[in-house]
């Protein structure tokens, strides 16, 4: 049984970064110490990612991690955003779905994206060219047999991500830097979608950065810090007529610049109302980021915040009618 | 002589059978737990992950089939090794003896934690295929490295003594193999190999019939031990299952007996009227 408004935490990536260095071996431990905090403090899922081949040792197997995850905890979701689907063996990914959810029963948000890196899908010889071709194959593959008991959420912004999920009624996730009239397009085409596909429409995902400022903390210092912590890996990753963007400071500035502003930043009445306002547009399943480059100590003050203080009202909250 | 218990058939255990085991093997002194699949549903290494939070010390093995890229699956290695804390132990096993082999081959460069390219009858890494057009480098270097400089690594099956001898792995002695033969195959193993054959660890699975038999137990491992150097035994027990009793009756009854060629006299009986 699910609440109407899921509320989870975000993104447990792994990195052993240069902004946050730490080793492999004590961010795996955190996983596990975060688990079982996030389900005291009430929160409904705890998400964790994927990328492969980063020298920070970015999660390359989440589903590993969040059998992990799932294993520290009795009650707590555990989900994936995103899971990297087209690059992955789907009879695996099955097996691994249904170890967990007899392991763990019904505790997996299973959520998968495409990846965009040709270094990870050339590592294991798949081209990324047919990336959509292979997520929509796979997709099917997973759901035949799983007989969908276990929950998707498709990531994604563009229109063939939200049409694959609104065909087969399944989730949506959206990202953090979509304004709001850009949010309700893509709810109403998923929905639309799975109507005409005789498909229930699927939740309604969106990953957010969200920060409860405490007394000494700047808001400008933390959008600052929040937009660093994307430009480190996008700069590298986003290629722009073959080279890094960090060639290119310019485009990483205006994507800096909707990070800054999309960030759901202030007091904890106004992270609440931020959030409140997605829900008044349709938005019903939250991944609250609240990692970025944070010390242990720095997120699960947030976390402590975020539950006491935006849980309970935010867990009631009415969400906009798609149907 | 380390000793370790056998979970077989995962994929028909709860995890409430799966955890208690595993609690009890690390509160009883055990070495390992093994776990093996046997059905769908029953991914090793997925079990393995989920106990990281609900042990601490025993390690944890587990025979894993290449069922997916050996890229990727050197990567769930990693990340279990990771949330194991450095604790677990990789069997591999296919019925492809091309992909068993090369499969071993990639995991082993893959956790070395170097950059490194392979190519083989089944695999080539990195592809280098021209759809790939960004890819910038001829190597693949997998992240997070292991907590373990080496994760011990073994192969199974039928083709098991083919692949230790293309790769200098070991191999999985399993239950039903008796002694002459194991020792045959590791000569085998040992001639294709004469210098690395002797640092391979040598592991076989064993038969646990009950505390009665533990005499012939110690004595056939024992036999195991002289013929082929057997270092782990990893006990299946006859019933299916195991009881908190007989995981102690393993630490207390067999274990102490196999790490001495002999025992000062009277210890034993001292042992079976104390404990």
């Amino acid at each position: 049984m699910t609440n109407q408004v899921q509320i989870g935490v975000g993104l447990w990536s792994m990195r052993a970064s240069v902004a946050n260095s730490a080793s492999w071996r004590e961010l795996y431990a955190d996983l596990m110490v975060d688990a079982r905090l996030a389900e005291e403090l009430g929160f409904d899922t705890l998400w964790v990612a994927e990328h492969h081949f980063w020298y920070d040792g970015w999660c390359p197997q989440p589903l590993t991690a969040a059998a992990a995850a799932l294993g520290a905890s009795t009650r707590l979701r555990v989900g994936t955003a995103m899971h990297l689907l087209p690059q992955h063996d789907p009879g695996r990914v099955v097996d691994e779905l249904r170890t967990m959810r007899r392991l763990h029963g019904d505790r997996l948000d299973f959520g998968v994206g495409l990846g965009y890196r040709d270094e990870e899908y050339d590592g294991v010889g798949a081209p990324r060219t047919e990336r959509g071709r292979r997520m929509s194959h796979h997709l099917d593959d997973v759901l035949a047999a799983t007989d969908r008991s276990v929950p998707v959420y498709v990531g994604g912004m563009a229109d063939a991500a939200i049409r694959r999920a609104g065909q087969r009624g399944l989730g949506l996730l959206l990202p953090n830097t979509l304004k709001d009239d850009e949010v309700v397009r893509r709810i109403d085409m998923a929905a639309s979608e799975a109507q005409a596909n005789q498909r229930v429409p699927g939740r309604v995902g969106m990953l957010i950065d969200a920060w409860v400022l405490d007394d000494e903390e700047d808001d400008h210092a933390v959008r600052d810090q929040l937009a660093r912590h994307y430009r480190e890996y996008t700069g590298a990753w986003y290629l722009v007529e073959g080279q890094p963007m960090h060639n290119r400071p310019e485009l990483l500035d205006r994507q800096s610049s909707r990070t800054k502003a999309a960030a759901v930043v202030g007091d904890a009445a106004q992270v609440l109302d931020g959030l409140l306002r997605l829900t008044s547009i349709g938005v019903d399943t939250f991944v609250l980021q609240v990692r970025g480059d944070r010390t242990p100590a720095d997120y699960r003050r947030t976390m402590r915040v975020l539950a006491r203080d935006v849980l309970p009202t935010l867990r009631d909250a009415k969400v906009r009618d798609v149907a | 002589m380390r000793i370790g218990v056998v979970l077989d058939q995962l994929g028909t255990r709860a995890w409430s059978e799966i955890r208690g085991v595993a609690e009890q093997a690390e509160a009883s002194g055990h070495d390992s737990v093994f776990l093996r699949a046997g059905a769908p549903g029953g991914d090793t290494l997925t079990v393995a992950a989920s106990l990281a939070a609900v042990t601490s010390r025993i390690r944890i093995g587990v025979e894993t089939e290449v069922s997916c890229h050996p890229v990727h699956l050197a990567e769930k290695i990693a990340v279990a090794d990771n949330c194991l804390a450095g604790r677990l132990s990789v069997v591999l096993r296919s019925s492809s003896e091309v992909e068993l082999a090369e499969a071993t081959m990639i995991i082993t460069e893959a956790l070395r934690t170097r950059p490194f390219a392979f190519a083989g009858e089944r695999w080539t890494v990195p592809a280098l295929r021209p759809e790939n057009s960004d890819v910038d480098g001829t190597t693949v270097r997998v992240t997070p490295a292991p907590v373990q400089p080496v994760v011990p690594l073994l192969v199974s099956g039928a083709h098991a003594v083919t692949a230790a001898r293309r790769t200098a792995t070991g191999f999985l002695g399993d239950v039903d193999d008796p002694s002459d033969e194991l020792a045959r195959r590791w000569r085998e193993v040992e001639g294709a190999l004469p210098v690395t054959g002797a640092t391979m660890h040598r592991v076989a699975v064993r038969g646990w019939r009950g505390r009665d038999a533990v005499d012939s137990l110690v004595d056939s491992l024992q036999v195991d031990q002289q013929a082929f150097g057997l270092e782990e035994a990893l006990l299946l027990p006859s019933t299916g299952s195991w009881s908190g009793h007989e995981l102690r009756a393993v630490r207390q009854q067999l274990w102490p007996r196999l790490q001495l060629t002999t025992l000062p006299a009277g210890l034993v009986e001292y042992w079976q009227r104390v404990h």
